[in-house]
């Protein structure tokens, strides 16, 4: 565990330096970062202009949900997007075999290997809109819900991690389909809707969704005090279940990838 | 067994690409049917307050808006920027006796009719399984009018994506001019929802600018929802934009030709 | 110490088993694995160190089995493959290795000594802190060796070293392994379809074709038990005709005033006596063929079974 620890303090050092030493780069990913998350702002703003409530929420709430939708996007992207748009490139170009070769995990070397630091002003923005949002609309916040609510967004970010882990493995099997990451984010786009939206669906389609939705939604509920248990349950169940998946089907991916390939 | 052997690898090759477009595929579905799920469910709960948007006009936008985000957003300031000029390839252009123009115009086309017949094959299974559910005009006159406001609204999507390619020659954050270039295409070219449904103010910005010329008009056009007087005033406001847009571009090219060809790349 | 050991035991060998790779290393060796492309070189370097799994036999390396990958094993073996780079490209070299300190968990003053070592061989103290897309090629190569020898690996797999660098690298390259080899005493096995790799490098060779061992020794061993000719290289005088030539031996090459030919062994001193009678020869030389004529010798021979 330590190991893990100071290789991933170094892993941040060695981020940084990188950032600062390609300048060019730093001003576009900001850029971006920040048009994206105006970008979602506004829509939701314009989507929901018209009416006060839908699919159990308030107009406010549904905003709330964006906000905190940015706020975990963000910190996605920070630790994860590079990493998994690499993944594909290791993949394809079979650069697979010296990461192997390290004795370290290699869910780990792939995961946690790059660093967006840019994502910062995502999050910020994020940040920002949920504390506008909770003052404006005088939502009641308390202690306990604050800890609940940062304790279910960690658990929906591994939720969406394992999600994207076992989406992204694929590529092992199938390595030109480089482009599953851009539908990952699409599919990561589904979590900023309410639940209960979702409901509208086929039941079998509705369920097999499920785990996807409930990512910003039951944190959420925790934080405006509307959270049921079952919900929280929910969340922690299938997080610890799909990332106890990934891990599986991970290990079940390289004995293939070592099986195979010369 | 080697020869099954080199079936299988080209049978997973082809299904590599084909499940490759697949996901391109699912990946234009999923935005607009989130936000058809989305609005109706807003609809149903209350609708009067969406006017002349019904459960039916919305869906038909959404499914038009796939054909649309296909088929008339031109991709060509990529090849522009980072191929010709960051590359230097446009050298190669400025040799020929052809139009540079008219050249990218007939690269982009296939690329474009491709992307929107994959819409149209969304749009017929949806039409052949909940046939009343989508609309779109059958008045003869107005499809003929509706085609040029989406011939014109290509056109102008055309220019304005070469004049932001060649842009590439002043900017020093082409990404980034990008990124932004396309949340405000989003935003004010009727792909979050109907312009006529934004804040008044927002309304005003919308059709001040071409955005609206290139996807949003089309749009409504074809399904019906402009007479004839209103295809008139849209067709007469696409071809002002026309002309600005490529007296821009010609004066860009200029100025861009002399700038490329002074400092080489 | 590898051994890979086949259910099909070893007095097969000699019969042409098929399919089937025996061999065992010593700590310290330095073995060529040489072979055409496809031979199996690279699939048995992944075997080796992990990455591939063999479906029939037992693969054993500094007493551990490779493809269970445990972290103490990992930490002894180092994998280095053509020019596929490690180093992050932005920064100084100086940081990977800083990296790779962590993920081999060198300690402070053994890592110091270890970098020390390699950039006094390498001789690249002055460019540590420059960045790594800053280098010319052949700096970058200097390294990424370094950053794969940090961790002082008891076992080095490098597959195909030269490859794609131009012949003064390549000689810098071969320098390198060999001073290496010497001053850490660590095992090396590296494969090559350059025979000027063998020629320097392997005491050992072991050639590979189809997946099969075709000979497992020393390499001037090798030379005198496949090598049926010799080959005499002349500069002549005056011009001479090829069909007169062809009367002597073999001829292999002829761009005057050089010409090559090849005798059998046996009667390379009767061909020389002839040559210099018959014809104006300014200048003779009897050679051992070529390593690359040899080793297609033995290719042609096994494939001939």
């Amino acid at each position: 565990m330590k190991l893990y620890l100071r290789l991933y303090k170094t892993l941040l050092h060695l981020n940084f330096a990188n950032l600062l030493a390609y300048r060019v780069n730093f001003t576009t990913n900001i850029v971006s970062s920040v048009s994206w998350g105006l970008f979602s702002i506004i829509s939701i703003i314009l989507v929901t202009g018209k009416a006060n409530s839908m699919f159990g929420w308030r107009r406010d709430e549904i905003l709330l949900l964006t906000a905190i939708y940015s706020v975990l996007i963000g910190v996605f992207h920070m630790l994860f997007s590079k990493n998994f748009e690499r993944f594909s490139n290791l993949v394809y170009y079979g650069q697979l075999d010296s990461l192997l070769v390290k004795p370290i995990d290699s869910q780990f070397l792939v995961s946690f290997w790059l660093i967006n630091y840019t994502s910062i002003f995502r999050i910020l923005l994020g940040a920002a809109y949920t504390f506008y949002l909770l003052y404006a609309y005088h939502m009641a916040v308390s202690l306990g819900a604050v800890m609940g609510f940062i304790s279910l967004l960690a658990i929906g970010l591994t939720l969406l991690y394992s999600v994207w882990f076992l989406c992204v493995t694929l590529t092992i099997w199938f390595p030109r389909l480089t482009n599953i990451v851009f539908f990952m984010y699409s599919v990561s786009g589904l979590t900023r809707y309410p639940q209960e939206m979702y409901r509208q669906l086929a039941s079998y389609v509705f369920l097999f969704l499920m785990p996807i939705t409930l990512i910003v939604t039951t944190p959420t509920k925790a934080l405006v005090q509307r959270l049921s248990l079952a919900e929280a349950i929910m969340l922690i169940g299938f997080a610890f279940t799909l990332f106890y998946a990934s891990r599986k089907f991970w290990k079940f991916a390289l004995r293939y990838y070592t099986s195979a390939s010369s | 067994m080697r020869y099954v052997r080199i079936l299988l690898i080209h049978f997973e090759d082809a299904i590599a690409e084909r499940a490759r477009n697949l996901v391109w595929f699912l990946i234009a579905l999923i935005n607009p049917l989130m936000l058809l799920l989305f609005w109706r469910g807003a609809i149903l709960e209350k609708p009067e307050a969406y006017g002349q948007w019904n459960i039916p006009s919305i869906v038909s936008y959404y499914l038009l808006l796939i054909i649309a985000g296909a088929f008339l957003q031109v991709h060509i300031e990529e090849k522009i920027a980072y191929t010709d000029i960051q590359q230097g390839s446009l050298s190669n252009y400025l040799t020929k006796p052809f139009s540079y123009l008219l050249w990218n115009f007939f690269i982009e086309l296939p690329y474009r009719v491709l992307q929107g017949s994959f819409g149209v094959i969304v749009f017929l299974i949806f039409f052949v399984l909940f046939g009343n559910i989508v609309s779109i005009a059958s008045d003869p006159l107005i499809l003929v009018l509706a085609s040029v406001v989406i011939i014109l609204g290509y056109l102008l999507s055309f220019f304005f994506k070469m004049i932001l390619g060649i842009s590439a020659l002043w900017t020093t954050d082409f990404s980034g001019l990008v990124n932004l270039v396309e949340v405000v295409t989003l935003v004010f070219g009727g792909f979050i929802m109907p312009i006529h449904l934004y804040p008044v103010i927002l309304q005003r910005i919308s059709f001040a600018l071409p955005f609206a010329s290139m996807f949003y008009f089309p749009i409504i056009a074809i399904s019906g929802k402009l007479v004839v007087v209103e295809l008139f005033q849209v067709i007469a406001v696409q071809c002002i934009w026309l002309v600005s847009l490529g007296s821009i571009y010609q004066l860009a090219w200029r100025r861009g030709v002399r700038l490329f060809t002074a400092i080489g790349q | 110490m590898g051994s890979i050991k086949s259910l099909v035991s070893r007095k097969y060998e000699s019969v042409k088993a098929v399919d089937d790779i025996s061999f065992d290393i010593a700590a310290g060796e330095l073995v060529g694995f040489i072979g055409p492309n496809g031979a199996g070189k690279t699939t048995t370097l992944k075997c080796l160190s992990g990455l591939l799994w063999p479906t029939q036999g037992s693969v054993s390396v500094l007493g551990y089995t490779p493809f269970e990958r445990k972290t103490a094993f990992l930490k002894q073996i180092a994998l280095v493959m053509g020019q596929k780079n490690q180093l992050w490209w932005d920064l100084p070299a100086a940081e990977t290795f800083l990296l790779n300190k962590e993920i081999y968990e060198i300690a402070d003053d053994e890592y110091k000594k270890t970098r020390n070592e390699l950039v006094d061989l390498l001789e690249v103290e002055h460019l540590l802190k420059i960045q790594v897309r800053k280098l010319s090629l052949g700096e970058r190569m200097k390294m990424e060796l370094i950053a794969a020898l940090i961790h002082s690996p008891k076992v080095l797999f490098l597959d195909e070293p030269t490859i794609g660098l131009d012949v003064v690298m390549q000689k810098k390259m071969r320098d390198f392994i060999q001073e290496y080899n010497e001053l850490k005493k660590s095992t090396i096995l590296l494969t090559s379809h350059y025979m000027e790799d063998v020629r320097q490098l392997a005491r050992r060779v072991i050639i590979i074709d189809h997946g099969k061992i075709l000979y497992d020794g020393k390499l001037d061993q090798l030379v005198k038990k496949f090598a049926k000719h010799k080959v005499l290289s002349v500069v002549l005088e005056t011009y001479v005709p090829p069909d007169k030539l062809k009367e002597v031996g073999e001829l292999v090459e002829y761009n005057f005033p050089r010409a090559v030919i090849r005798v059998p062994r046996n009667a390379s001193n009767v061909a020389a006596a002839q040559l210099l009678q018959k014809f104006p020869v300014d200048d003779l030389n009897i050679e051992e063929p070529d390593i690359e004529d040899i080793i297609r010798d033995v290719f042609t021979l096994s494939s001939k079974h």
